[in-house]
């Protein structure tokens, strides 16, 4: 077979033309590696440049050179030198020899010998020829394209490649860079001001300027004159500008240029004369210049600019307080919130907000009343800088939260910004917690009931207990099991309100028992052997007896609770109903359309309330409710009909119908509540009959001391009636005398009353201060009307009663002297301390204005007090031996009965005490004031003890909100406040110039 | 009676009112509102039939119409016949027959009606399980219509309302009585406004002897026909009383362990209530005691009357009551003696005791709560109380093996019956049948109105396929506890097992109350 051979001359032309393409492809891509580097690093030279057209040009020509150098660099490297090394086949055959060791030395000599000259000792012609042959065929064997190095290309090509990259990259990143370079290295920049001629003296002079706010800042319009045109103002301000023009002047502009970015723009002025007027309206910080033409066209352009500042409009700052944070509060309870908004302008709007899960809920804030009010008191337009403060009753039931859950809330304030939009400030975050110690109780009785079902089941498997041991190794187990709930269920009771004495030493016992008799079942059971049931005879009679016993305990315990906590429910309803009623009166009086809602969610509360009572109904014992609970005690049904023909009126806008329907409603509520009470007290009777029996005897007891303290108010009563009507003819003519006197010293008491910290009075205070307000009322028409005698009385029962709020106030500091109340509390007893003078006074004044007892009883008249002085006095000691009896029963009386019995006689005492007294000193209208009121709270004593008797919280279903500790001391420093910012701008108006900045700082170090 | 007076007054105080009215009319008015009031409804209808020609526009004819319509049964006709007339019209009794007329629409409006068998009532009663009584409340007083009509000599040929009302509430709304009145004076039927209203077993946790009621019911329908409502409620109690188990048996005194002590008590003691202390009504007695008391008495006086004139000499007594005698009269005529040596036999009569006891239970209403097994522990002595409550409340988790030992714990201090029963129905529902029927026969025997005694031995028969004696203990429980499935069921089966027809109605009774 022949062999294809390639001659020497037509392989190294293959090769060189291989070699030219490749040297040139390579050259090539680092030429455009460098040109790449070149066109990024120009135009980051551009901005460096920036508007110096003379560095552009030059960078711009030094690029332009390095470029075509570059070129040249290329043309060279790639095309000339390459021909030039490797034209000859004796280079290019070196170069093969190079990349192919082999031939390199035959080749070379073929390629040589082949064009040598002849020469002496040249070899001969043969000898060549063959190796000529010899290296071609050689040469077959290599293929001219593997002598090109390829990784040479490819790293040529990784370089322009990113070259290119890092280009187009930044190209992409910083397009207004790379754009904006290359623009300030080719382009030349625009001349400022259109080629204007810069000024650095000031083209205007006498420059006033005029600021008109927006609308919404209520700010009035501030002329600025001799300004340095540096002007101020919320965005929306007008600036008004008028100068007088320093250079002849054809037309006038204004070049208003943004601070940070944006095309400047041109605003005409006006010109008179000399006179330039121009106006601008302020939406964001810049600044502007003047620019005069000159008649003679030449454009004039002030070289420092005036500087225009957006003044920011800030949102609201909100401050939310509230009773403490985190709070707890029950389900029926109102919470009081105080809350200080203010902004730089005005507030529009405010609402509270909260969240809790899915329930978010608004409730908008009534601004204007604060508003108004702080207008209408001081006589003024409201206000400029915007602030409002005030109290928000927050009514707890309006959440759909249940007990346990926790809510976030704050107060969301929008400001009165209308050219930017409203700025809304938001309070911070507080939280409170749902909590019901009712719906406690009921879950730890829940446990309890769980209990009575294991100890029962226990009862049932040891009464039928076999021979198999392992059912008393189980029963053994449930019974620590259930020794150790007995322990737990105990402690939760601890400290539970709704739970009496007796239960816990119930179950404390009763723990105490089942332990004896479980451990001494446990060394009984042989360890590791099946117990004998012989082993037991002793024991398992005790135990069955002991669970036997143990269980009834539980039941009855249960029975009993749940019927309390029916008739917790039913107070909740009462309390509601006057809550409801309250609001009925309050909407007939105003008519506020707002009531609705609220009279609307007490309905709502009202609704629930009754359903829990069905609730609690439906899970009590059938022969509980059977036994004890009359048809009519229970009238969750009735009850929910009732609300809602009172519903319908309301709706219907009949208001004094549903007042009317209420009123069933409440009285129908009684009744049941009353059968409600004596079911409880029927069913102690028959399971707790001890308790019962003794209760019985006490209220028994109270109730013939009150009936006999009736008779006294009323035979003192009829006393004053006959002493008053001859008093009253006597009187008449001291009328005026008397007003004058009178009048004075009611305004002083009322002035004292109004001084008392209402926060820390307890809710019982409290209606006994708004009867001290009737009272006083009473006593000052009494006057008008000429009825010294009865004015008198009045003034008696209003001293009184703040006698028993001052004693109501010490009971409730010496019951808990570290009280979070404790401090307010005092603050009230003060307040009220300072007032019983004044209502001292008024009674000597009144005393002395009226004619003498003396003067006008008769000698049987004068009997009969003493007859009366008498009475009460034994009456008092039957009540104190009542008192001392019923402290003495203390733990034997049901719940807390016999504490509060013993707490509530002690001020009934007093009012005896002071009654007899009166009697004493035969005063007829101090009497019957004073008798009255002893029996009235001999009669609060007995309700009291009645609900006691079954752990019912005194106000804890009252309609008195959880208050904020010292809320109303918040607004001496706020008011502080006020008048200090009053005073800076009094100040600063007035100050020196060039002080304002001084005092500024000092007032507000003062404020901080 | 005082609305009817006060009809009456009214109409003779205003004749001069209209002018279009003469006496005539005022008269007529009057004399309708007493046949109304007096149960003779025919003869009212006739003269309000000739007031419509004479005076159909005045308010009184309009509310006479109305009253008419109501008593008729014709609800919305007598609301109709109201129409635009104003509730102050007559004096408010307007307004009153329109408040009773709408109340008692709005709970009968979709009542079912049944006929009796013998045609002569009509069973009124609400869909539901109401349905599985009113054929025995048919069967019962068509029973009742021929042994009292037999009795009395009046036997109704119009068909007689019943309204079988679903609970004591409904009474409450269909009549004066208050809720409270209900249950406190244990009042589940009423004969009034020419119908009978009773309260279905269903409303009560016991039941309660049902047909009895109806019985007695009825009677007092018939004596305030027969009698033109002129007998005083003393009388009309004694008849009532010992006419209502003339339907199943013939008469005879049956007192209740609290009557015969009461009565007992008050013989001893020479405190009889006395016939005048009675008068005008025993709701004016100082106390419940002293009115079961009187009960007691009305009871054993008419019961003596028919054992010494039979019933022929009631009718006479009756008849002369409606001709205008007094009662004392009337009966002291028909015993052909004076009243003073009336009260003096029949007090001799009594203290011979020759009559039955029974142990009397009171009604109780269910009221919800949670299933207890203990509603009527009350009456179980105190020194076994404790125990009968813990076998109570071990039988409602089921624990019956437990409860039967704290049951005969129970009942080892002596006997009691309300623990006895429980412990047969445990008995039973533990399968020792022996001894339930052991414990339960005693108690079925002494107490005809024990339901539960009677089902748990109808149960423990049954088991023991002694068929008659079951359908007998079954039965019993029937005429008080109509509604429970146990009871019907049972039934049911022993009358199948004997080929008895009324198998069918129970079985499907039966099926109504499982489902």
């Amino acid at each position: 077979m022949a062999v294809s051979r390639t001659p020497i001359p037509t392989f190294l032309e293959r090769v060189r033309t291989l070699v030219y393409r490749h040297e040139a492809r390579r050259v090539g891509l680092y030429a455009m590696a460098a040109l790449a580097g070149i066109a990024l690093v120009l135009p980051l030279v551009g901005v460096m440049v920036g508007a110096s057209r003379a560095t552009a040009l030059a960078v711009l020509a030094l690029g332009g050179l390095i470029i075509v150098l570059l070129a040249v660099t290329a043309v060279v490297l790639g095309l000339v030198a390459p021909r030039r090394r490797w034209g000859g086949d004796a280079d290019l055959a070196r170069w093969v020899g190079g990349r192919r060791r082999e031939i390199a030395s035959d080749l070379l000599s073929a390629v040589e010998l082949t064009t040598a000259p002849p020469r002496p000792g040249a070899p001969s012609r043969a000898l060549v020829d063959a190796l000529v042959e010899v290296t071609t065929t050689r040469l077959g064997d290599i293929d001219p394209r593997s002598l090109i190095e390829p990784s040479e290309l490819r790293r040529a090509r990784r370089w322009a490649l990113a070259a290119v990259g890092v280009n187009l990259a930044f190209l992409v990143i910083e397009p207004r860079m790379v754009g904006g370079g290359w623009r300030s290295l080719v382009l030349a920049h625009p001349a400022p001001y259109d080629g204007a001629r810069l000024s650095a003296v000031p083209l205007v002079g006498d420059l006033e300027a005029t600021l008109t706010f927006p609308a919404y800042s209520r700010r009035p319009r501030l002329t600025l004159p001799s300004s340095s045109g540096d002007v101020r103002g919320l965005p929306g301000t007008t600036v008004a500008l008028r100068a007088r023009v320093l250079v002849p002047a054809a037309s006038a502009e204004l070049i208003v240029e943004p601070i940070d970015r944006g095309e400047p723009r041109t605003i005409s002025a006006k010109l008179d004369g000399d006179q330039l007027t121009a106006s601008l309206t302020i939406d964001r910080s810049a600044r502007y210049r003047f620019a005069i033409s000159s008649p003679s066209g030449e454009r004039a352009i002030e070289t420092a600019p005036r500087a225009i500042e957006a003044e920011p409009d800030q949102a609201p700052t909100v401050q939310l307080m509230a009773p403490a944070d985190p709070l707890d509060v029950t389900t029926l309870r109102r919470v009081e919130l105080a809350y200080v908004i203010e902004d730089d302008f005005g507030i529009t709007s405010a609402e509270l907000v909260w969240e809790s899960g899915r329930d978010k809920g608004r409730k908008p804030i009534a601004l204007e009343s604060t508003r108004a009010a702080l207008a209408g008191a001081a006589g003024d337009p409201p206000a400029p800088r915007g602030r409002v403060q005030g109290k928000l009753m927050w009514d707890i039931a309006e959440l759909q939260v249940p007990s346990g859950g926790e809510v976030r809330y704050w107060i969301e304030a929008k400001d009165n910004d209308t050219v930017g939009g409203p700025n809304i400030g938001r309070s911070r975050e507080l939280h409170l917690k749902v909590v019901s110690p009712r719906e406690r109780h009921e879950e730890t009785l829940g446990r309890q009931q769980a209990l009575a079902e294991k100890i029962l089941k226990n009862l049932g498997g040891r009464l039928t207990l076999g021979d198999e041991p392992t059912a008393r190794d189980d029963l053994a187990r449930q019974l620590r099991e259930s020794v150790v709930e007995l322990g737990t269920i105990g402690a939760a009771f601890e400290k539970d309100p709704h739970a009496s004495d007796a239960l816990r030493k119930a179950l404390s016992q009763m723990r105490e028992r089942l332990d004896k008799l479980a451990v001494a079942e446990q060394r009984l059971m042989p360890k590791g052997k099946p117990p004998v049931r012989a082993a037991f005879a002793g024991l398992d009679p005790r135990m069955v007896g002991e669970l036997e016993d143990d269980t009834i305990v539980l039941a009855d315990w249960l029975d009993r609770e749940r019927l309390e906590g029916l008739l917790d429910v039913s107070d909740e309803i009462a309390a509601h109903q006057k809550r409801l009623a309250d609001l009925l009166a309050q909407y007939q009086r105003t008519k506020d359309p707002r009531l609705l809602d609220e009279i609307e969610r007490e309905m709502h509360a009202l609704d629930r309330a009754y359903a829990e009572l069905d609730r609690h109904r439906r899970g009590m014992a059938e022969d509980v409710l059977d036994q004890y609970v009359h048809k009519n005690a229970v009238q969750a049904q009735a009850g929910t009909s009732c609300l809602e023909e009172v519903r319908k009126l309301v709706r219907a806008g009949d208001a004094a119908r549903a007042q009317q329907k209420l009123e069933q409603c409440r009285q129908q509520q009684e009744r049941a509540a009353s059968s409600l009470e004596g079911s409880l007290a029927s069913m102690r009777g028959d399971k707790f009959t001890d308790e019962q029996k003794k209760l019985d005897e006490v209220m028994n007891e109270l109730s013939d001391v009150a009936r006999d303290q009736d008779d006294i108010a009323s035979e003192s009563n009829r006393i004053f009636e006959s002493y008053a009507e001859k008093a009253d003819e006597v009187a008449r003519d001291h009328r005026r005398e008397a007003a004058k006197k009178a009048g004075t010293l009611i305004d002083k008491l009322r002035r004292r009353l109004r001084d008392i910290n209402e926060v820390g009075l307890t809710p019982f205070a409290k209606e006994e201060l708004d009867i001290v307000e009737r009272r006083l009322a009473d006593v000052e028409r009494m006057v008008g009307d000429g009825d010294l005698a009865e004015a008198l009385s009045m003034a008696h029962q209003a001293k009184q009663s703040l006698d028993t709020i001052a004693g109501e106030l010490e009971a409730a500091i010496n019951d808990d002297p570290k009280s979070k109340w404790a401090e307010a509390t005092q603050d009230a007893l003060d307040g009220v301390q300072r007032a019983r003078p004044v209502a001292k006074e008024l009674i000597d004044e009144l005393a002395a204005l009226s004619p003498k007892p003396e003067q006008i009883m008769s000698a049987d008249d004068h009997r009969a007090l003493d007859r009366l002085r008498r009475r009460e006095s034994l009456t008092r000691d039957r009540a104190r031996r009542l008192g001392d009896r019923a402290k003495q029963l203390g733990g034997e009386l049901p719940g807390d009965a016999g504490t509060e019995l013993g707490k509530k006689l002690g001020g009934a005492i007093d009012q005896m005490g002071n009654a007899e007294e009166r009697l004493r000193m035969r005063d007829p209208s101090g009497a019957r004031a004073a008798t009255r009121a002893a029996a009235d709270a001999l009669a609060k004593a007995r309700d009291r003890a009645r609900s006691a008797a079954r752990q019912a919280q005194e106000g804890a279903v009252g309609d008195e909100p959880i208050r904020i500790p010292g809320a109303d001391e918040y607004r001496a420093p706020e008011r502080f406040r006020e008048d200090l910012l009053e005073a800076m701008k009094k100040k600063g108006a007035l100050a020196p110039e060039g002080y304002d900045e001084q005092i500024k700082r000092y007032y507000q170090e003062l404020i901080k | 009676m005082r609305r009817w007076l006060l009809a009456a007054g009214l109409v003779l105080a205003t004749p001069t009112a209209h002018a279009r009215r003469d006496r005539t009319v005022a008269g007529d008015v009057i004399r309708a509102a007493r046949f109304l009031q007096t149960a003779r409804l025919d003869d009212a209808r006739a003269v309000l039939a000739d007031l419509q020609h004479r005076a159909a526009d005045t308010l009184e004819v309009k509310w006479l119409e109305a009253e008419l319509a109501f008593q008729s049964g014709d609800y919305a006709g007598a609301i109709k016949q109201l129409d635009k007339v104003p509730d102050d019209a007559v004096d408010g009794l307007v307004g009153q027959t329109r408040k009773l007329a709408e109340s008692t629409l709005a709970v009968t409006g979709s009542f079912l009606e049944a006929r009796s068998p013998g045609g002569h009532f009509v069973v009124r009663y609400a869909a539901g399980p109401d349905a599985t009584i009113a054929g025995l409340t048919g069967e019962v007083l068509d029973a009742a219509w021929q042994a009292i009509g037999d009795d009395l000599g009046m036997k109704p040929a119009d068909p007689i309302r019943v309204e079988l009302l679903g609970a004591p509430s409904d009474l409450a709304k269909l009549s004066p009585l208050t809720e409270t009145d209900i249950e406190t004076t244990g009042t589940i039927a009423l004969s009034k406004y020419n119908k009978l209203m009773v309260v279905s077993p269903r409303a009560t946790i016991f039941g309660y002897p049902w047909m009895d009621t109806l019985a007695h019911e009825y009677t007092h329908l018939v004596v305030s026909r027969l009698a033109h409502d002129a007998v005083p409620v003393w009388l009309q109690e004694g008849l009532a009383r010992l006419e209502q188990t003339r339907w199943r048996k013939p008469a005879e005194l049956q007192l209740s362990t609290t009557e015969q002590a009461l009565l007992s008590a008050a013989l001893r003691k020479g405190r009889l209530i006395t016939f005048d202390e009675m008068h005008p009504s025993m709701a004016k007695l100082p106390s419940q005691e002293a009115a079961a008391l009187a009960y007691a008495e009305v009871y054993t006086l008419v019961g003596w009357m028919q054992s010494k004139i039979g019933y022929r000499g009631i009718r006479d007594a009756l008849i002369s009551q409606r001709d205008g005698k007094s009662a004392r009269r009337a009966v002291a005529e028909a015993l052909g003696m004076s009243w003073p040596a009336v009260e003096k036999e029949w007090r001799a009569h009594l203290k011979g005791g020759d009559s039955k006891t029974r142990a009397g239970k009171p009604i109780r209403f269910a009221k919800g709560g949670v299933d207890s097994e203990n509603v009527g522990l009350e009456q179980v002595n105190t020194r076994a109380r404790k125990h009968a409550r813990l076998g109570g409340m071990l039988r409602a988790r089921g624990q019956n093996e437990a409860a039967v030992v704290e049951y005969e714990k129970a009942l080892a201090g002596g006997p009691e019956p309300f623990v006895a029963g429980k412990l047969a129905r445990t008995l039973v529902e533990l399968g020792r049948f022996d001894r339930a029927i052991e414990v339960a026969t005693p108690l079925v025997s002494a107490d005809d109105h024990d339901a539960v005694a009677a089902v748990t031995l109808g149960m423990a028969r049954s088991a023991r396929h002694q068929w008659r004696e079951a359908i007998l203990a079954y039965e019993q429980a029937l005429g008080v506890s109509p509604f429970d499935p146990t009871t019907r069921c049972g039934l049911a089966e022993a009358y199948a097992q004997t080929k008895d027809p009324r198998a069918a109605r129970e079985r499907s009774a039966c099926d109504q109350l499982r489902n």
